[in-house]
Protein backbone atom coordinates (compact mmCIF):
# COMPACT_ATOMS: atom_id res chain seq x y z
CA UNK A 1 0.00 0.00 0.00
CA UNK A 2 1.52 2.62 -0.79
CA UNK A 3 1.56 6.52 1.33
CA UNK A 4 -0.78 8.35 -0.53
CA UNK A 5 -3.15 5.53 -0.37
CA UNK A 6 -2.89 4.67 3.25
CA UNK A 7 -2.95 8.46 3.76
CA UNK A 8 -6.03 8.96 1.39
CA UNK A 9 -6.02 11.16 -1.69
CA UNK A 10 -7.77 14.60 0.02
CA UNK A 11 -5.13 14.18 3.23
CA UNK A 12 -2.69 14.14 0.52
CA UNK A 13 -4.07 17.18 -2.03
CA UNK A 14 -4.20 19.10 1.34
CA UNK A 15 -0.58 18.39 1.98
CA UNK A 16 -0.24 19.05 -1.47
CA UNK A 17 -1.84 22.36 -1.13
CA UNK A 18 0.29 23.58 1.15
CA UNK A 19 3.23 22.33 -0.37
CA UNK A 20 2.30 24.61 -3.74
CA UNK A 21 1.29 27.86 -1.78
CA UNK A 22 4.23 28.09 0.14
CA UNK A 23 6.76 26.90 -2.63
CA UNK A 24 8.64 30.36 -4.29
CA UNK A 25 9.75 32.35 -1.01
CA UNK A 26 10.52 35.03 -2.39
CA UNK A 27 8.14 35.99 -5.42
CA UNK A 28 5.11 33.78 -6.18
CA UNK A 29 4.55 31.91 -9.46
CA UNK A 30 0.82 32.55 -10.21
CA UNK A 31 0.70 29.04 -11.65
CA UNK A 32 1.72 27.62 -8.42
CA UNK A 33 -0.96 29.53 -6.47
CA UNK A 34 -3.29 29.14 -8.57
CA UNK A 35 -3.19 25.31 -8.35
CA UNK A 36 -2.73 25.44 -4.28
CA UNK A 37 -6.13 26.75 -4.63
CA UNK A 38 -7.62 24.08 -7.05
CA UNK A 39 -5.89 21.94 -5.14
CA UNK A 40 -7.36 22.87 -1.74
CA UNK A 41 -10.88 22.82 -2.97
CA UNK A 42 -10.18 18.94 -4.16
CA UNK A 43 -9.11 17.49 -0.26
CA UNK A 44 -12.28 19.16 0.61
CA UNK A 45 -14.12 17.49 -2.38
CA UNK A 46 -12.50 14.42 -2.22
CA UNK A 47 -12.88 14.16 1.71
CA UNK A 48 -16.95 14.30 1.66
CA UNK A 49 -17.21 12.44 -1.49
CA UNK A 50 -15.03 9.90 0.27
CA UNK A 51 -17.79 9.81 3.36
CA UNK A 52 -20.62 10.06 1.31
CA UNK A 53 -19.95 6.74 -0.80
CA UNK A 54 -19.25 5.07 2.76
CA UNK A 55 -22.77 6.18 3.65
CA UNK A 56 -24.38 5.09 0.44
CA UNK A 57 -21.88 1.85 0.32
CA UNK A 58 -21.35 0.60 3.53
CA UNK A 59 -18.76 -2.62 3.61
CA UNK A 60 -15.62 -3.80 2.57
CA UNK A 61 -17.43 -5.43 -0.20
CA UNK A 62 -18.68 -2.68 -1.51
CA UNK A 63 -15.22 -0.53 -1.75
CA UNK A 64 -14.71 -1.80 -5.05
CA UNK A 65 -17.98 0.55 -6.49
CA UNK A 66 -17.27 3.29 -4.26
CA UNK A 67 -14.48 5.05 -6.97
CA UNK A 68 -17.60 4.16 -9.51
CA UNK A 69 -20.15 5.86 -7.71
CA UNK A 70 -17.96 8.57 -6.50
CA UNK A 71 -18.09 9.94 -10.48
CA UNK A 72 -21.45 10.87 -9.82
CA UNK A 73 -20.98 13.67 -7.59
CA UNK A 74 -21.31 17.00 -9.60
CA UNK A 75 -19.81 19.79 -8.49
CA UNK A 76 -23.25 22.19 -8.47
CA UNK A 77 -25.04 20.27 -6.19
CA UNK A 78 -22.25 20.26 -4.06
CA UNK A 79 -22.94 24.37 -3.98
CA UNK A 80 -26.49 24.07 -3.91
CA UNK A 81 -26.38 21.29 -0.88
CA UNK A 82 -23.84 23.11 0.95
CA UNK A 83 -25.76 26.95 0.43
CA UNK A 84 -28.70 25.28 1.66
CA UNK A 85 -26.94 23.79 4.72
CA UNK A 86 -25.08 27.36 5.48
CA UNK A 87 -28.68 29.12 5.30
CA UNK A 88 -30.61 26.31 7.63
CA UNK A 89 -33.58 25.92 4.94
CA UNK A 90 -32.94 22.55 2.56
CA UNK A 91 -35.21 21.92 -0.25
CA UNK A 92 -37.68 18.93 0.74
CA UNK A 93 -36.86 18.51 4.13
CA UNK A 94 -38.05 22.44 5.44
CA UNK A 95 -35.61 24.24 8.03
CA UNK A 96 -32.95 22.72 9.88
CA UNK A 97 -30.80 23.26 12.87
CA UNK A 98 -26.92 22.96 11.13
CA UNK A 99 -24.29 23.01 14.09
CA UNK A 100 -21.39 24.99 13.15
CA UNK A 101 -19.47 22.98 12.14
CA UNK A 102 -20.98 22.06 9.48
CA UNK A 103 -21.61 25.17 7.82
CA UNK A 104 -17.87 25.95 8.26
CA UNK A 105 -17.86 22.15 6.25
CA UNK A 106 -20.39 23.76 3.81
CA UNK A 107 -19.01 27.44 3.53
CA UNK A 108 -15.89 25.88 2.51
CA UNK A 109 -17.05 23.82 -0.30
CA UNK A 110 -19.04 27.33 -1.52
CA UNK A 111 -15.79 29.47 -1.22
CA UNK A 112 -13.24 27.16 -2.43
CA UNK A 113 -15.07 25.96 -5.56
CA UNK A 114 -15.48 29.48 -6.66
CA UNK A 115 -12.10 30.42 -5.61
CA UNK A 116 -10.85 26.88 -8.03
CA UNK A 117 -12.92 28.00 -10.44
CA UNK A 118 -11.48 31.92 -10.59
CA UNK A 119 -7.80 30.09 -10.38
CA UNK A 120 -8.23 27.38 -13.27
CA UNK A 121 -10.42 29.73 -15.37
CA UNK A 122 -9.87 33.14 -15.08
CA UNK A 123 -7.01 34.59 -15.96
CA UNK A 124 -7.44 37.86 -15.55
CA UNK A 125 -7.94 37.37 -11.73
CA UNK A 126 -4.36 37.52 -9.87
CA UNK A 127 -3.65 35.79 -6.62
CA UNK A 128 -1.76 37.37 -4.01
CA UNK A 129 -0.22 34.68 -1.76
CA UNK A 130 -1.77 35.83 1.62
CA UNK A 131 -5.39 35.37 0.04
CA UNK A 132 -4.05 31.45 -1.24
CA UNK A 133 -2.48 30.89 2.18
CA UNK A 134 -5.98 31.92 3.75
CA UNK A 135 -7.71 29.79 1.45
CA UNK A 136 -5.72 26.50 2.27
CA UNK A 137 -6.28 27.62 6.01
CA UNK A 138 -9.88 26.97 5.51
CA UNK A 139 -9.61 23.59 3.71
CA UNK A 140 -7.47 22.71 6.55
CA UNK A 141 -9.86 24.24 8.78
CA UNK A 142 -12.57 22.37 6.94
CA UNK A 143 -11.49 18.88 7.37
CA UNK A 144 -11.31 19.39 11.70
CA UNK A 145 -14.95 20.91 11.59
CA UNK A 146 -15.90 17.78 9.26
CA UNK A 147 -14.16 15.33 11.81
CA UNK A 148 -16.43 16.75 14.52
CA UNK A 149 -19.44 16.28 12.49
CA UNK A 150 -19.23 13.55 10.16
CA UNK A 151 -21.03 11.00 12.41
CA UNK A 152 -23.90 13.03 12.91
CA UNK A 153 -27.35 12.20 11.18
CA UNK A 154 -27.17 15.90 10.31
CA UNK A 155 -24.26 14.86 8.26
CA UNK A 156 -25.54 11.89 6.92
CA UNK A 157 -28.19 13.83 5.21
CA UNK A 158 -25.87 16.78 4.26
CA UNK A 159 -23.61 13.60 2.55
CA UNK A 160 -26.65 12.35 1.03
CA UNK A 161 -27.80 15.92 -0.52
CA UNK A 162 -24.46 16.31 -2.24
CA UNK A 163 -25.74 13.44 -4.68
CA UNK A 164 -28.89 14.08 -4.77
CA UNK A 165 -29.84 17.98 -4.31
CA UNK A 166 -30.12 19.01 -7.95
CA UNK A 167 -33.00 16.38 -8.55
CA UNK A 168 -34.79 17.49 -5.64
CA UNK A 169 -34.52 21.20 -7.11
CA UNK A 170 -36.78 19.47 -10.37
CA UNK A 171 -39.87 18.37 -8.46
CA UNK B 1 -37.81 49.65 -8.69
CA UNK B 2 -34.54 48.95 -9.91
CA UNK B 3 -32.06 48.33 -7.41
CA UNK B 4 -28.90 50.05 -8.34
CA UNK B 5 -26.78 47.43 -6.26
CA UNK B 6 -23.45 48.88 -6.76
CA UNK B 7 -24.79 52.32 -4.87
CA UNK B 8 -26.06 49.63 -2.04
CA UNK B 9 -22.47 47.88 -1.67
CA UNK B 10 -20.72 50.91 -1.39
CA UNK B 11 -22.86 51.82 1.24
CA UNK B 12 -22.98 48.55 3.12
CA UNK B 13 -19.27 48.31 2.65
CA UNK B 14 -17.55 51.00 4.30
CA UNK B 15 -14.93 49.79 6.94
CA UNK B 16 -16.55 52.79 9.28
CA UNK B 17 -20.15 51.23 9.25
CA UNK B 18 -18.96 48.21 9.40
CA UNK B 19 -17.43 48.21 12.70
CA UNK B 20 -15.50 44.89 12.23
CA UNK B 21 -13.33 42.97 14.69
CA UNK B 22 -10.18 44.83 15.66
CA UNK B 23 -7.85 41.71 15.02
CA UNK B 24 -6.81 41.70 12.30
CA UNK B 25 -6.82 44.81 11.27
CA UNK B 26 -8.36 45.57 8.21
CA UNK B 27 -7.70 48.41 6.04
CA UNK B 28 -9.44 48.84 3.46
CA UNK B 29 -12.54 46.61 1.23
CA UNK B 30 -12.41 45.90 -2.28
CA UNK B 31 -15.39 44.74 -3.97
CA UNK B 32 -15.94 43.47 -7.29
CA UNK B 33 -19.97 42.40 -8.46
CA UNK B 34 -20.41 39.63 -11.42
CA UNK B 35 -22.02 36.60 -12.25
CA UNK B 36 -20.11 33.73 -10.56
CA UNK B 37 -19.12 30.00 -12.28
CA UNK B 38 -22.66 28.65 -11.83
CA UNK B 39 -24.56 31.67 -13.02
CA UNK B 40 -25.71 33.37 -10.04
CA UNK B 41 -24.96 36.98 -8.81
CA UNK B 42 -21.93 37.48 -6.88
CA UNK B 43 -19.83 40.12 -5.06
CA UNK B 44 -16.12 39.08 -4.22
CA UNK B 45 -14.66 41.21 -0.92
CA UNK B 46 -11.18 41.60 -0.26
CA UNK B 47 -10.26 42.37 3.02
CA UNK B 48 -7.17 43.77 2.77
CA UNK B 49 -4.77 43.57 5.87
CA UNK B 50 -1.36 45.77 6.63
CA UNK B 51 1.69 43.60 6.28
CA UNK B 52 2.80 44.58 9.23
CA UNK B 53 0.00 42.63 11.11
CA UNK B 54 1.65 39.69 13.59
CA UNK B 55 1.13 36.45 11.54
CA UNK B 56 -0.56 35.28 14.63
CA UNK B 57 -3.41 37.58 14.25
CA UNK B 58 -3.42 36.79 10.58
CA UNK B 59 -4.65 33.54 10.36
CA UNK B 60 -8.04 32.28 9.41
CA UNK B 61 -9.82 31.24 12.60
CA UNK B 62 -9.16 35.46 13.34
CA UNK B 63 -10.26 36.17 10.18
CA UNK B 64 -13.68 33.90 10.26
CA UNK B 65 -15.34 36.35 12.28
CA UNK B 66 -14.63 39.40 9.47
CA UNK B 67 -15.66 37.30 6.87
CA UNK B 68 -18.80 36.70 8.81
CA UNK B 69 -19.79 40.17 9.79
CA UNK B 70 -19.17 41.12 6.09
CA UNK B 71 -21.68 38.62 4.87
CA UNK B 72 -23.69 39.72 7.54
CA UNK B 73 -24.02 42.89 6.21
CA UNK B 74 -24.80 42.15 2.36
CA UNK B 75 -27.25 39.70 3.33
CA UNK B 76 -29.00 42.28 5.21
CA UNK B 77 -28.80 44.45 2.10
CA UNK B 78 -31.89 42.11 0.93
CA UNK B 79 -29.87 41.49 -2.68
CA UNK B 80 -30.17 38.00 -3.99
CA UNK B 81 -25.77 38.00 -4.28
CA UNK B 82 -23.69 35.60 -2.98
CA UNK B 83 -20.65 37.42 -1.04
CA UNK B 84 -17.28 35.50 -1.47
CA UNK B 85 -15.28 37.03 1.17
CA UNK B 86 -11.04 37.03 0.83
CA UNK B 87 -8.37 38.32 2.05
CA UNK B 88 -5.06 40.26 0.48
CA UNK B 89 -2.13 41.31 1.83
CA UNK B 90 -1.57 45.07 1.63
CA UNK B 91 1.67 44.44 -0.28
CA UNK B 92 -0.34 41.92 -2.68
CA UNK B 93 -2.89 44.49 -3.16
CA UNK B 94 -0.68 46.87 -4.80
CA UNK B 95 1.51 44.77 -6.86
CA UNK B 96 -1.90 43.55 -8.14
CA UNK B 97 -2.76 46.83 -8.59
CA UNK B 98 0.03 48.03 -10.39
CA UNK B 99 0.31 44.69 -13.03
CA UNK B 100 2.89 43.47 -10.88
CA UNK B 101 1.36 40.22 -10.52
Amino acid sequence: MTMATAQGIHDSLLDQARHLATRDPKKPNQANLRRAVSTAYYAVFHLLVRDATRHILRGRAQATYRARVARAFGHADLKRASLAFIGGNVRSIGPLIVPPELVAVSRAVVDLQDARHLADYDLSRRFDRSEVLDFVEQAASAFRAWAKTRRSEIADLYLTMLLIYGRLAER
Amino acid sequence: MKVDVDKVLKRTLNLKRLKLPKTPPIVELRYEVGVDWSGDDAVWIWTIVDDSTPKKDWTFAKLTPVYEKIREAVRGTGLEIIPYVRVRSRSGQDAIDAGKV
